[in-house]
């Protein structure tokens, strides 16, 4: 219905405008129209101060300036933005009148300038203007009177008490919602401002490029089945009962023992392999023994030894590129990749992996920190979590920190507190010796 | 039978995957929940499927078939080759390209499918895949250690029987991949439990993405802070659900069960026991609606492991021992070799119960709309499966057996292989003999 529509926006770019819509969208809906009437009635009073203000600032005058201040305000946060605007969490749209709110306006306006330093806020009346009729303009229907919509759905079921309990409620939720995000921004309150919630809010995606194509109607198999491959059933328990099936595995441990005297074996355990030769035998135990007796089907094909040679290979693969099993393959030419990761975490466990850490720290001292983080990577009990906060947050950097916050939202693996602490290390050790271990 | 019908999917070779040097993401895991579900003896319990691969037609029902010819293309030698689409589809850092990545993608998109097929023909009440659930592969690009989203793709083949499918997902990541892709249907409900906020990947599930056009009211969000415990996340989690199943009656539940928000996870910053995951999904098993379950995230590999091995011998109703059993991973459980291990908090629950008591509230609130927007599923009348048949019916009675019947309306009433028949086609009917 709406494809054009659809297009159109996703080919939007994510401007700051789109991120007003979502913030003015967000807001606890029965705000919504009030605040409408409140920006015409309010601003064109409030504005002369302001105007003044702005006359006596030589700096203002500039517009490239001021396109850059009205961006900083649309970067506040929301709770700020609802503040300046005359919204604290108590006020009850019923009871605000325009007096108080305009009073509540400038104070507040006032104290974020404050807190903004010298890097004071324009709230001139065109530039509010021109925001607001811009958001308008450009709201989508994804977002587009979402809050006009609950607001009248609300308003139609509730009673006028009810709703300012409503209203503080949300705005109750808001703040607690926010508690996090406040702390955050009080650290870096003395640096440059960063708008926290820019990275904090990414939009939903809409368009022919985003969504699934959903069918309206309901269909059938029919005699053809949906799929190219076949699955296929390994194991049913419920042909045979439990004790054939116990005597069954039984039996088949026994002739395993019989060819391979050297296996040690342990208790009776459900062995897939042999449960599946009796599927393919049509679950007829004396055809999966008589099959089994033969040999037919080598029990231990995925872990077929590993002679001296190849395991002195793999780990010189290991030495040289680190886990990157593709390269340790080329060294290791008889064995595939998969088998190779396999083998890996069988190896990992043994002694001759402890023998391996002992000889290559010897070899590349160097690299000693970070191959201790790698090996233990399963075992991370061990990690300092103080470690990771100290990376995140006194990082004196505040700019690359912030990068490496913006990126870890766009990628999991900044998570990682072993990736940031191995960072760290690495950073404070040697500069050129890790290339191998955070790139590929 | 009280038990219910439990298919299990696993490929072998699933677990020889690996990721690159230092990537928190391992698919060995899988080989070791296998091991573990294989030596817990649960194996008499249920159905075992080696599942059918998916193909590139099936992963292109959601993905773009460029992305799509592109992974089934690109490998670590001709990587250089392919550096300008890199970008474009996200693949790198966070989804490196390894050594048989479509193939392992393949794996655990068909198992999935396959599960969703199963249910569909009513084969089992429950499909079980541990190798599926990468919920944030989006249809143009990879994201966050996933490629092809199998979820997606399980539930159209979902849809094909059910009207409305409900997708629940326990990740301690936002399912975002999942929710966009059904964000403006109403025949998908997807209910998100997630960390939200401090830049945390991936960056949405704000409680306001509630869905839009005629999907509005049916992605529900709840951003939960980090370090909740059991009994908070029980708190949310269970009215939560109950209510979604109150009002949205789904007929089928795909349940991602991403282990990333246990205690101890690498990535993850939950402070849930494995008994407190597992609760979650017994609550989910209970509700009885076919249910698809599918792995996710976690990555911490013993942890994982107990996690969905427990959650296992839950589906089937399978009491198992603290003890884990000999295998051979058992080393990676030392020192302690227990399935339920002491939950070490090392993060404070941030969340307070004010907070959590309003998320509900919201959530609430929001749901309660679904309950008064029209019910487009009640429009849903089966599509082909009824007509077909009753066409079939009144043909055969009928047709005039003197004027001669096209190939075409020959084949339309084709009989069903195991249909007994009796008429001149009967050859052993009674008569005859």
């Amino acid at each position: 219905m709406a494809d054009d529509q659809v297009v159109a926006k996703s080919e939007e770019s994510q401007s700051i405008n789109d991120n007003i819509d979502k913030i003015e969208d967000n807001e606890p809906p029965v705000d919504d129209l009030i605040k409408d009437k409140d920006y015409e009635q309010v601003d064109e009073a409030d504005d002369e101060t302001t105007m003044e203000e702005e006359e006596a600032l030589p700096e203002l005058e500039d517009p490239l300036r001021e396109i850059r201040f009205l961006e900083e305000e649309s970067n506040m946060p929301i709770h700020e933005l609802m503040v300046m605007y005359g919204y604290s969490k108590n006020t009850t749209p019923d009871t605000g009148t325009k007096k108080k709110k305009k009073k509540k306006k400038k104070s507040s306006s006032k104290k974020s300038k404050d807190k903004k330093r010298k890097k004071k806020l324009s709230t001139s009346s065109d530039g509010v203007a021109e925001k607001r009729s811009k958001s308008t303009d450009q709201r989508t229907f994804v977002e587009g009177d979402s809050s006009n919509k609950m607001s009248e759905e609300t308003s139609k079921e509730n009673e006028s008490v009810k709703e300012g309990e409503d209203c503080s409620n949300a705005s109750q939720l808001l703040n607690l919602y926010m508690a996090e995000l406040d702390q955050v921004q009080s650290e870096d309150e003395d640096e440059d401002y960063r708008p926290y919630w820019e990275l904090h809010w990414k939009s939903v995606n809409v368009g022919l490029n985003f969504q699934a194509l959903v069918t309206e109607e309901l269909s059938t198999y029919g005699d053809v089945l949906p799929y190219e491959n076949n699955d296929e059933l390994l194991w049913d328990p419920n042909v045979l009962g439990e004790d054939l099936i116990e005597d069954y595995l039984t039996k088949i441990q026994q002739i395993t023992k019989a060819l391979k005297p050297k296996s040690k074996v342990v208790g009776v355990r459900d062995n897939e392999k042999a449960l599946y030769l009796l599927v393919q035998c049509g679950h007829d135990v004396a055809e999966a023994l008589r099959r089994m007796s033969l040999n037919v089907i080598p029990l231990e094909k995925s872990l077929s030894v590993w002679s001296e040679d190849e395991t002195l290979k793999f780990e010189m693969g290991l030495l040289i590129s680190g886990k990157n099993f593709h390269a340790i393959q080329k060294e290791v030419k008889t064995r595939s990749v998969a088998e190779l990761v396999h083998f890996y975490y069988f190896w990992k466990k043994s002694d001759r992996h402890d023998q391996f850490e002992r000889k290559q720290v010897s070899m590349r001292p160097e690299i000693k920190q970070w191959q201790h983080w790698d090996s233990e990577e399963d075992q991370d009990s061990d990690f300092d979590t103080s470690m990771f906060a100290e990376n995140s947050h006194d990082d004196s950097e505040d700019s690359l920190n912030a990068a490496e916050n913006k990126a870890q939202m766009k990628c999991l693996i900044y998570a990682d507190r072993k990736r940031q602490v191995r960072k760290k290390a690495t950073n404070n050790a040697c500069s050129n010796t890790n290339t191998s271990t955070n790139t590929n | 039978m009280s038990n219910k019908r439990v298919f299990y999917f696993y490929n072998p070779d699933v677990g020889n995957f690996h990721y690159g040097p230092a990537h928190p993401m391992k698919p060995h895991r899988l080989s070791v929940i296998h091991s573990l579900v294989l030596n817990y003896g649960l194996y008499n319990k249920m159905k075992i499927y080696r599942p059918y691969r998916a193909s590139a037609h099936d992963m292109c029902r959601f993905h773009h078939d460029e992305y799509i010819e592109f992974l089934q293309r690109v490998t670590p030698q001709n990587l250089t080759t392919y550096s300008k689409y890199l970008n474009h589809f996200n693949v790198g850092e966070d989804c490196p390209v390894f050594e048989g990545l479509y193939d392992f993608c393949s794996m655990y998109t068909g198992a999935s499918l396959d599960g969703a097929m199963k249910l569909n023909k009513n084969c089992c009440d429950i499909a079980i895949n541990w190798s599926g659930g990468l919920h944030h592969a989006k249809k143009f690009e990879a994201s966050g250690f996933c490629y092809v989203n199998d979820i997606v793709i399980a539930i159209l083949e979902l849809l094909k029987y059910h009207p409305r499918v409900l997708y629940i997902d326990i990740d301690v990541h936002h399912g975002d991949g999942v929710q966009e892709a059904f964000y403006l249907t109403d025949r998908v409900m997807t209910v998100s439990f997630h960390k939200y906020g401090n830049w945390f990947f991936p960056g949405t599930g704000d409680m306001y993405e509630i869905g839009a056009d005629v999907g509005r009211y049916y992605s529900v969000n709840v951003p939960l802070k980090e370090g909740i415990d059991d009994f908070s996340y029980s708190q949310v989690f269970k009215p939560v659900i109950q209510h979604v199943m109150d009002l949205y009656q789904p007929t089928a539940i795909v349940l991602q069960c991403g282990a990333d928000s246990l205690n101890g996870d690498r990535l993850g910053c939950f402070n849930l026991s494995t008994k407190g995951h597992g609760e979650c999904v017994k609550f989910i098993k209970d509700l009885n609606v076919p249910l698809l379950t599918v792995g996710g995230g976690g990555y911490t590999l013993r942890n994982v492991a107990r996690c969905w091995t427990y959650e296992t011998s839950l589906l089937i109703d399978e009491e198992i021992s603290n003890t884990i059993p000999e295998h051979e991973y058992r080393d990676y459980f030392a020192p302690d070799f227990l399935l339920h291990p002491e939950v070490v908090t090392r993060q404070e629950n941030a969340n307070s119960k004010q907070y959590l008591e309003l998320i509900v509230k919201h959530t609430y609130d929001n749901l309660k709309m679904v309950q008064h927007s029209p019910s487009v599923q009640i429009q849903n009348v089966p599509g082909d499966a009824l007509p077909t048949e009753e066409f079939n019916a009144i043909a055969l009675d009928e047709v005039d057996p003197d004027v001669r019947q096209s190939q075409v309306e020959l084949d339309r009433r084709v009989d069903a292989p195991n249909e007994f028949y009796q008429d001149d086609k009967d050859q052993d009917s009674d008569e005859t003999r």
